[in-house]
């Protein structure tokens, strides 16, 4: 207690607190006078007096040093003064200063930056209460099974849901939702909005608190109520509290706004939600009645919440036995629930496992970049540093020589380092912070990133950066330059000649290291950005543009099957007459899902696993296919006319002509069992299912009556406009709406993700070839500047340009080369060691690929070349009198 | 903390910081309020002109005192009319004072006894 006190008091000492130096002053000189006085009455003359006085007060000054010593901590006191002092030096270089922070802030911030994206998408806890214990669910099917799949395989059916619901004991609540897109008339504009279509007990298994109002509960299931999100709030009503009780019209319903919810909540995805809706309302609503019974349509995202004392592993045993069961009601099927923490990584965007270690092994690529970036910012700047450091050579040589110890020295060194690199963290800290702030909207992120300020983690990776650029940056040039001859260094100007110049060789290394680094940065980045494109080359097997679908909403309850199957079909003559169309019916649109269905030729003993839709005859003439063989569908054609796709075929009967006419066996549901058809057609392998992935194998069956009621449009036309009156005219006065989505903008977003990905490593490596030019600009230049004397001599003596040139620039052009080769090694080694690992990620483009590398290595060469040589033209215009006369 | 002893007598011995906390705080309660030239004077007297008070280690004493919460300090006027910086104890030291005369009593005692045992053999 006594011990904190009195360090407390010391403390606050340090920062002139306690007693000021005045205060001392005054003290130990009234104490000097009374002594005085004292020596005064026993008799002694003024004079006599005061020096006695002095003889036995000792030294005021080393008296009052003693008694600052202890008011304040020395140490402390010391490395203020050095910081002080290092500021004061530094802005004397000023110049020089502010290039070595901007290139740390630069390396800093790219770091942070990349670095709080990864952390946000890949570990973010969501902002929920005790978030750890949310869990996600996700199914893995196996077997015989036939399953249609609106959103992605690993989602649930409803009655898959019920059951888990009713049965769970492991886990306190789960909850179904489904985010969706939809059409909020408001204000007289169609506005679109991101819905999530959710179970009742949502907001209670997540545990989401109101920020104004309440939320769903389980009485208001069958209720048309909705609960909005607080950017919602902000942005469509000015956070007016009076949204509670407003009316919302959703897709020709209506809601009621019961609440708000908190600021921080957007939902679990990575795609954010702006308004929540009871799935029990929202669903019939919107034409999909039938997704409430179906149980083989997996539609539904699941989360869950531990219940206590349980874990993810006792969850996935109750879960498996769950599974079972179901499966014993849907023999053929084998399923198995994957229970995984709900982290934003495991959601939306990256759905299956294989997603995930793509998303990961990319990051972490991305974060390797940025490390390695920091790295040659921190190398250019510790070359610039060294280039200080032999200028003040005379300085440091006169502080050894009077009596400062070498470790005293480069610990001031080192206090310029980490002042320089503390103020670089806290620029970079701001570049990054603005960055986040202006493209937050633009990237798929987390909603609450729409407010980013800097939290603990980013903080503490910042000031780690700061103190590793320190160490590395600061410590080479500190130690160098103490390592002085004081007498030799007093005696001359430092600046030695030709190669023997100080810090030649450090200095060489620093270049070719640079060197190094950025070709195989700009290499990897050159490969990922090839494999991202290559991933991205839309080869969907069609043209996209003007390519609409349109999906009609008829609200169940109020209209029969019969009226849906009727509105249908109008639809379609009016769509058919209308010039300049092309019009073709398909249960599943390009891009919205697919269908499972399990297949078989008659000479193979077991089924296996293909995609299937339904489609009709105008389906592939719409979309611009044509047969590889046989014929295409024909009016008329049922369940034993079958076309399929070139990969079915190759992989069924070996050839797509051989396919022509081979019976194939697949569930049939309307036979409700295995049946059989005849391959009339076949079809080229499209990319229609997922984007930038060529289908798998894939059977076509022929739209039937009864399956109309479920279908979607998919329309070739000109003018979405024209498109839209249509639809308009023909749900004018029914409660039906038509929903027209266009194909081309929903290929165009969902490459979004990778694009950004792959333009972030493009930038990241030109600008990590930058920063390297600019060092070895720096350091060539640096070089010429020192080298004036001697190049003067040789252009006395008459040394031919050339020669003079490759005195300058000899031994950057070496340092380079020897970078070069240093980093084509690395990329060797990294290709044999690392091809598997990073065989993911390049999506097909080899480790060593010739042209990468080939414009890699001349891009590079150039640059750097052009860097050394601008500063190097200086040295071909020195005057040798003026160089011989500063001599 | 060394200095070197300025008044030339080389006979004075030099206090030593740490019993000289224990001096400081039995003057203080001797004498109340007193400023720094005061306890040295006082602690110099007390020992019959045989210590040598360095004001280099008096005032660092005073102020680790100080800092410590044993003593507090105020500006103030001394009997000559001059201003000066009086010390004074506080309840904390005065317990302090105690603990420590109490400490200091057993340790002279045992080291007494053990001189007397030497001296015997």
């Amino acid at each position: 207690m006594k011990a904190i006190r009195a360090a407390l008091l010391r403390l606050a000492g340090s920062l002139r607190l306690t007693r000021s130096d005045a205060e001392i002053d005054e003290e130990l000189r009234s104490h000097m006078t009374m002594l005085a006085e004292q020596y005064r009455h026993a008799g002694l003359s003024d004079a006599d007096a005061r020096s006695a006085a002095g003889a036995k007060f000792g030294s005021l000054a080393s008296v009052a040093e003693a008694y600052r010593d202890r008011r304040g901590v020395p140490t402390l006191e010391q490395v203020a003064h050095d910081c002080r002092y290092a500021a004061r030096s530094l802005r004397q270089t000023r110049i020089l200063s502010v290039s070595m922070i901007l290139v740390l802030a630069l390396g800093i911030g790219v770091a942070t930056t990349l670095v709080t994206l990864f952390h946000a998408v890949a570990f973010r806890a969501l902002p929920l209460p005790d978030a750890d214990r949310v869990v996600k669910l996700s199914l893995s099917l196996a077997g015989d099974f036939d399953r249609r799949v609106e959103g992605h395989v690993s989602h649930f059916s409803y009655p898959e849901l019920t059951l888990y619901q009713e049965t769970t004991r492991a886990l306190t609540g789960v909850a179904g939702f489904r985010q969706e897109r939809a059409t909020w008339f408001h204000g007289g504009n169609r506005r679109p909005i991101a819905a999530a279509l959710v179970t009742a007990n949502y907001f209670n298994v997540l545990q989401v608190r109101p920020a104004s109002g309440r939320l769903l509960t389980d009485a208001d299931g069958q209720q048309p109520v909705a609960v909005i999100s607080h950017r919602l709030w902000r942005d469509a009503f000015g956070q007016d509290p009076a949204v509670i009780g407003a009316s919302m019209l959703i897709d020709r319903q209506g809601y009621t706004v019961i609440g708000v919810t908190e600021r921080s909540f957007a939902g679990t995805e990575v795609d954010t939600v702006d308004v929540w809706l009871p799935l029990a309302v929202a669903v019939p609503a919107r034409g999909n009645a039938q997704r409430l019974v179906d149980a083989s349509l997996s539609w539904l995202q699941v989360v869950g919440r531990l219940a206590p004392g349980a874990s993810l592993k006792s969850a996935a045993v109750e879960a498996g036995v769950i599974a079972t069961s179901y499966d014993a009601m849907h023999p053929g099927q084998r399923t198995t629930v994957v229970v995984s923490h709900a982290a934003a990584l495991d959601a939306g965007l990256l759905q299956s496992a294989s997603d995930r270690t793509k998303a990961i092994g990319l990051g972490a690529v991305v974060v390797a970049l940025a490390a390695v970036l920091l790295l040659i910012c921190t190398s250019n700047a510790a070359a610039l540093l060294l280039a200080r450091a032999v200028a003040r050579q005379q300085e440091i040589a006169i502080r050894i020589a009077i009596g400062a110890g070498r470790w005293r020295v480069v610990q001031q060194l080192m206090t310029e380092s980490a002042v320089l690199a503390f103020v670089a963290a806290a620029v970079g800290l701001g570049l990054c912070t603005v960055v986040l702030r202006t493209t937050a909207h633009l990237l798929p992120l987390p909603g609450y990133f729409d407010r980013f300020v800097p939290d603990l983690p980013v903080l503490a990776f910042a000031s780690l950066a700061a103190v590793a650029a320190t160490v590395f940056f600061g410590a080479a040039p500190a130690v160098y330059a103490t390592r002085v001859d004081p007498l030799a260094a007093l005696k001359q100007d430092a600046s030695g000649l030709g190669e023997r110049m100080p810090g030649a060789r450090l200095r060489h290394w620093l270049v070719a290291g640079q060197v190094a680094v950025s070709l195989v940065l700009l290499l990897i980045s050159g490969l990922l950005a090839r494999g991202v494109q290559h991933a991205l080359k839309v080869n969907t097997g069609f043209p996209l543009t003007n390519l609409y679908a349109i999906t009609l909403d008829v609200p169940a309850g109020k209209s029969t099957a019969a009226d849906r199957e009727d509105l249908v079909r109008r639809l379609t003559l009016s769509l058919h007459s209308s010039p300049g169309l092309d019009v073709g019916l398909a249960i599943i649109p390009p891009f919205v899902g697919s269908g499972l269905n399990h297949a078989r030729a008659a000479h193979m003993s077991s089924t296996v696993q293909v995609h299937f839709n339904k489609v009709d005859p105008g389906y592939f003439p719409t979309l611009g296919v044509s047969n590889v063989a046989g014929r295409s569908f024909r009016a008329g054609d049922d369940r034993s006319q079958v076309i399929v796709n070139a990969r079915l075929a190759r992989g069924f009967w070996g050839d797509e002509r051989a396919a022509i006419g081979q019976s194939v066996t697949f569930i049939d549901d309307t036979a409700n069992g295995f049946r059989t058809g005849t391959v009339v057609g076949v079809v080229p392998t499209l990319e229609s299912v997922d984007v930038g992935v060529p289908d798998g194998p894939m059977l076509y069956l022929p739209i039937l009556d009864e399956d109309l009621t479920g279908a979607s449009f998919v329309v070739r036309s000109r003018s979405r406009q024209a498109l839209d009156r249509l639809t308009g005219n023909l749900t004018r006065g029914t409660d039906a709406a038509a929903g027209t989505a266009s194909i081309e903008e929903r290929v165009v977003s969902s490459t979004q993700p990778a694009r950004f990905a792959s333009a972030m490593t493009v930038l990241l490596g030109v600008l990590t070839l930058l920063v390297a030019a600019a060092g070895v600009y720096g350091i060539v230049a640096h070089s010429v500047v020192s080298r004036t004397h001697e190049i003067g001599i040789h252009v006395a003596l008459g040394a031919p340009r050339a020669r003079v040139l490759r005195i300058v620039i000899g031994s950057s052009i070496r340092a380079i080369g020897t970078g070069a080769a240093f980093g084509i090694l690395i990329m060797l080694i990294g290709a044999v060691v690392g091809s598997e690992a990073l065989e993911p990620i390049l999506f097909g483009v080899g480790p060593l690929d010739p042209l990468a590398l080939g414009v890699v290595v001349c891009i590079l060469g150039g640059i750097m070349g052009a860097a050394a040589y601008l500063p190097a033209r200086r040295a071909l215009g020195v005057e040798p009198i003026d160089a011989l006369r500063r001599l | 903390m060394t200095q070197p002893a300025h008044d030339g007598k080389q006979d004075k011995t030099e206090v030593w910081q740490g019993t000289l906390a224990l001096m400081v705080l039995t003057t203080l309660e001797a004498l109340g309020a007193q400023h720094g030239f005061g306890i040295a004077r006082r602690i110099e007297q007390t020992s019959g002109d045989r210590l040598s008070v360095n004001p280099g280690t008096l005032y660092p004493t005073l102020l680790k005192l100080e800092q410590e919460g044993s003593i507090t300090s105020k500006w103030g006027v001394s009997e000559n009319g001059r201003r000066a910086r009086f010390y004074q104890l506080t309840r904390a030291g005065r317990k302090q004072l105690a603990d420590e005369t109490r400490q200091w009593e057993t340790t002279s005692d045992i080291v007494a006894r053990f001189l007397a045992a030497a001296r015997v053999r």
